[in-house]
C-alpha cells in the first residue's frame, strides 16, 4: 500500500469500480442463508429501486466532498462490516462442510495482513477479472436449469417486507460509496461504476433469486443455502460441473470483500495502524459470531452514510448556493 | 518477494480444504435395510467392490463403512441410495449432510435393498435414467420426494423395482403405503415432462407423443376444491380414438390415484391452489391429505395428430 504523503494512485476505473462493489453484494448474496420466494425478490427488487432513486441524482452530480470529520465514521463502519463478512464466511465455509473452516479463517488473518500492503489498484484489477468470471458462470446456470424450473412455486407465500429490509442487511457496500467516489480523481468512472452496480442489484440479483425459487420449489422448507442448494440442482452435466468453480467463487469475491473494506477501514493511515485494525477487526468478528444481532444495526447505518450524509451535504451545498455564501469557510491551512 | 509470501499463504489457506484421499473410498451405490438394526452394502466405485456394515441408525453410515472397510468413507458421491423399509425416515438427513445429492435416485425395494444389491439384482441408476427418459415413469430424484415430504402432503412417490418393470411406491414418514398402477405411472410421467421418447402400444400399431401442454386449475365451491387438468397433446397415431381414450385413462389415473386415493400430491396441486387464489387454511399435513382426498378431479384433453409426411 502506497505511503499516505506519496503520489496518489490513479484511481479505479468504471470496470473496477463496478467490480468492487458488486463482488462485495453477490458475496452477501452467496452467504445469506434465507430461502428462495417471488416476495424475496419483489421485496430485493422494491429495496435495490429505491436504493437507485435516492442515488442516481447524487450520482449524476458532482460529488460533495467528504468533510475530514466525518471519515472516521466511514472506516469504523468499514472495519465493522469487513467483521461482519469474516463471520459471513466461516458461516459459508461451514454450510459448504470445509474440513476444517477455523483453521482457513486462521489462516486468512495473515493473508488479509499481507494484502494490505498491496496497493488498492490490485485488489480492483483482481476484482474486474473474478467480475468477468462470475458474470460468465452466472449466464450458465438458466442454461442447465431451464428444463427442470416451474414458474407454478412463485405462488408461495412470504414476506416481501421482511425480504426489503433484509436488502439493506446485505448491502453493506452502499456504506462506502460516498468514500469511494470521494477519494477518485475520476469521479466519472466511479459513479459509472455505482450505476452498473445499481443495475445488478436492481435486476441481476432478482432475477437469479426467481430463478431459484423456480428451480428450489418445495425444498425452500429445507435448511441451509439456497443458492447452493439451486447449483446442486443445475449441474451443467453429469461430465461438466460447476459446483467447485462457484466455491472458488464465493470464497474469493468474501475474500476480496474483506480486502476492500479493510482498505478502506486503513485508508490514509500509517503503516502501523494498518497493522493494528486488525485487533478490533477479530474482536469484532467474535462479537458478532458470539451475538448476532449486535450486527443488525449496521443496514440502517450503512443506509445512513451510504445515501443521508450525501444527501445531507448536497442540500446544504444547494442551500449555501442558493445564499451566495461560499460553501466552507476560509480555512488556516496547517503548517 | 511480497508475491511469493501473499502466495505461499493464500496456498496454505486453500490446502485447508484438502484431505488425505490414498485411504478414501467413495459408495455411488448404497442400499439400506432400515429396521431395528440398519443393514448397509455399499457400491465402490474405485474398485468395484461391496462393502457391508450394520449400525443402530441409518446415519450411522460413514462411521459403520469405516469399519467395516478400514478406510474414510466419502459419502457425498451417491448416485442411487436403495432403501427398504421405511425409505423416506432418514431422507432429509442425508440430503442436508450431503451424503444424497438432490439429482440423486431415490429406489424403494420391497424385500431387501442389501440383498438386492448383492445378488446383482438392483437396477443401476443409469437404468433408471432410461426408464424416466423413454416415459415409463416420471423423475423422482431425491429432491423430489423430499419437497413432497416437507414442502407437499407429506406423502411422496418412490420409484420401485418389482423385478420386470419400474412403478411408483407411495410412502411417508412411517412406511410405504401402496403401490400406482402402470396408468398412473405412465400418466406421472408424460405430465412431469423429462421424457425424450414416449410411446405405447395401440391394437395396431403405436402412438408417440411429440409435444404435451398441460396445466391444472383450481375451483372452489364452499370449502370443496375441484382440481381440472388440462392438456394439448401433439402425437403421431394411425388411430387418434383409441389414442385418446388410452391417454384419457393415463393422465386421469395420474390425477386421481395419488391424490384422491392416498392424498398425495404429486402434481403441485396446492401451489396451482394458491396460483389460482384459493387462500389456504392452516393445516397440518394430515389436513392437507383429507382436503386432497375430498376434493373432485376433472380431465380434459385435446389431442392433435402430427402428420409424418
Amino acid at each position: 500500500m502506497s505511503k499516505p504523503h506519496s503520489r496518489p494512485e490513479a484511481g479505479w476505473s468504471a470496470v473496477q469500480t463496478a467490480a468492487v462493489l458488486i463482488l462485495c453484494r453477490l458475496a452477501a448474496f452467496f452467504c445469506a442463508e434465507q430461502p428462495y420466494s417471488a416476495a424475496y425478490a419483489k421485496g430485493m427488487f422494491t429495496a435495490a429501486v429505491l436504493t437507485a432513486g435516492l442515488l442516481l441524482p447524487l450520482l449524476i452530480a458532482p460529488q460533495e466532498p467528504l468533510p475530514d470529520a466525518l471519515r472516521p465514521l466511514y472506516r469504523g463502519f468499514a472495519l465493522l462490516w469487513g467483521s461482519l463478512t469474516l463471520v459471513r464466511l466461516y458461516a459459508l465455509l461451514t454450510a459448504l462442510h470445509s474440513p476444517y473452516p477455523l483453521l482457513t479463517l486462521f489462516l486468512l488473518i495473515p493473508v488479509l495482513l499481507e494484502l494490505q500492503r498491496l496497493p488498492q489498484a490490485a485488489a480492483a484489477r483482481a476484482a474486474s477479472l473474478l467480475l468477468f468470471v462470475t458474470a460468465a458462470a452466472f449466464l450458465l446456470l438458466p442454461v442447465s436449469g431451464i428444463r427442470t424450473a416451474k414458474p407454478v412455486f412463485l405462488h408461495e407465500p412470504d414476506s416481501a417486507g421482511a425480504a426489503f429490509l433484509r436488502e439493506f442487511q446485505q448491502c453493506g457496500e452502499l456504506g462506502l460509496l460516498p468514500l469511494l467516489r470521494s477519494r477518485e480523481n475520476k469521479p466519472l468512472a466511479a459513479s459509472r461504476g455505482a450505476a452498473a452496480w445499481l443495475t445488478v442489484r436492481s435486476a441481476v440479483l432478482p432475477l437469479t433469486v426467481i430463478f431459484g425459487t423456480m428451480q428450489n420449489g418445495r425444498l425452500l422448507h429445507l435448511t441451509g443455502n439456497p443458492f447452493f442448494l439451486l447449483l446442486a440442482r443445475t449441474p451443467l452435466s453429469d461430465a461438466l460441473r460447476t459446483d467447485g468453480i462457484w466455491m472458488l467463487l464465493a470464497v474469493g469475491s468474501t475474500v476480496l470483500c474483506l480486502t476492500a473494506f479493510l482498505h478502506f477501514a486503513a485508508d490514509g493511515t500509517g503503516t502501523r495502524l494498518r497493522y493494528g485494525i486488525f485487533l478490533p477487526f477479530c474482536s469484532f468478528a467474535l462479537l458478532f459470531a458470539a451475538v448476532p444481532e449486535s450486527a443488525s444495526g449496521l443496514g440502517a447505518a450503512a443506509v445512513l452514510l451510504g445515501i443521508g450524509i450525501p444527501w445531507m451535504l448536497r442540500l446544504r451545498s444547494l442551500c449555501a448556493g442558493l445564499r451566495g455564501r461560499p460553501l466552507f469557510p476560509h480555512r488556516r491551512h496547517e503548517g | 518477494m511480497k508475491n511469493a509470501v501473499l502466495s505461499a499463504l493464500f496456498g496454505c489457506t486453500l490446502l485447508t480444504g484438502c484431505t488425505d484421499i490414498r485411504n478414501r473410498l467413495s459408495p455411488d451405490v448404497l442400499a439400506v435395510d432400515a429396521g431395528s438394526r440398519t443393514q448397509f452394502t455399499a457400491h465402490i466405485s474405485q474398485d468395484k467392490e461391496l462393502i457391508s456394515a450394520e449400525a443402530d441408525s441409518p446415519l450411522l453410515m460413514p462411521d459403520a463403512l469405516q469399519t467395516a472397510s478400514g478406510a474414510e468413507i466419502s459419502a457425498g458421491h451417491l448416485s442411487l441410495l436403495a432403501v427398504s423399509g421405511s425409505p423416506c425416515a432418514f431422507l432429509r438427513d442425508y440430503v442436508s449432510r450431503q451424503w444424497l445429492a438432490p439429482t440423486g435416485h431415490v429406489l424403494f425395494v420391497p424385500d431387501s435393498a442389501c440383498a438386492a444389491l448383492s445378488g446383482g439384482g438392483l437396477p443401476t441408476a443409469e437404468q433408471i435414467a432410461a426408464a424416466v427418459s423413454s416415459g415409463q415413469v416420471p423423475c423422482r430424484t431425491a429432491d423430489a420426494v423430499l419437497g413432497d415430504l416437507l414442502g407437499g402432503s407429506g406423502i411422496t412417490a418412490l420409484h420401485c423395482f418389482d423385478g420386470k418393470a419400474f412403478t411408483l411406491a407411495l410412502a411417508d414418514q412411517n412406511g410405504v403405503l401402496g403401490m400406482l398402477s402402470a396408468d398412473a405411472c405412465r400418466g406421472l410421467a408424460l405430465l412431469g415432462k423429462r421424457w425424450d421418447c414416449f410411446s405405447f402400444a395401440q391394437t395396431t400399431g403405436i402412438c408417440t407423443v411429440t409435444a404435451v401442454r398441460a396445466r391444472i386449475y383450481t375451483g372452489q365451491s364452499g370449502k370443496a376444491l375441484t382440481f381440472t387438468l388440462s392438456a394439448d397433446i401433439t402425437c403421431r397415431t394411425g388411430q387418434p380414438a383409441e389414442a385418446e381414450a388410452i391417454l384419457r385413462q393415463m393422465l386421469e389415473a395420474a390425477l386421481t390415484e395419488p391424490a384422491q386415493n392416498a392424498g398425495a400430491d404429486l402434481l403441485f396441486l396446492h401451489e396451482a391452489a394458491l396460483r389460482d387464489g384459493i387462500r389456504e387454511e392452516a393445516g397440518s399435513a394430515e389436513i392437507r391429505q383429507q382436503q386432497l382426498r375430498n376434493a373432485g378431479y376433472r380431465t380434459e384433453i385435446r389431442l392433435k395428430t402430427d402428420s409424418i409426411w
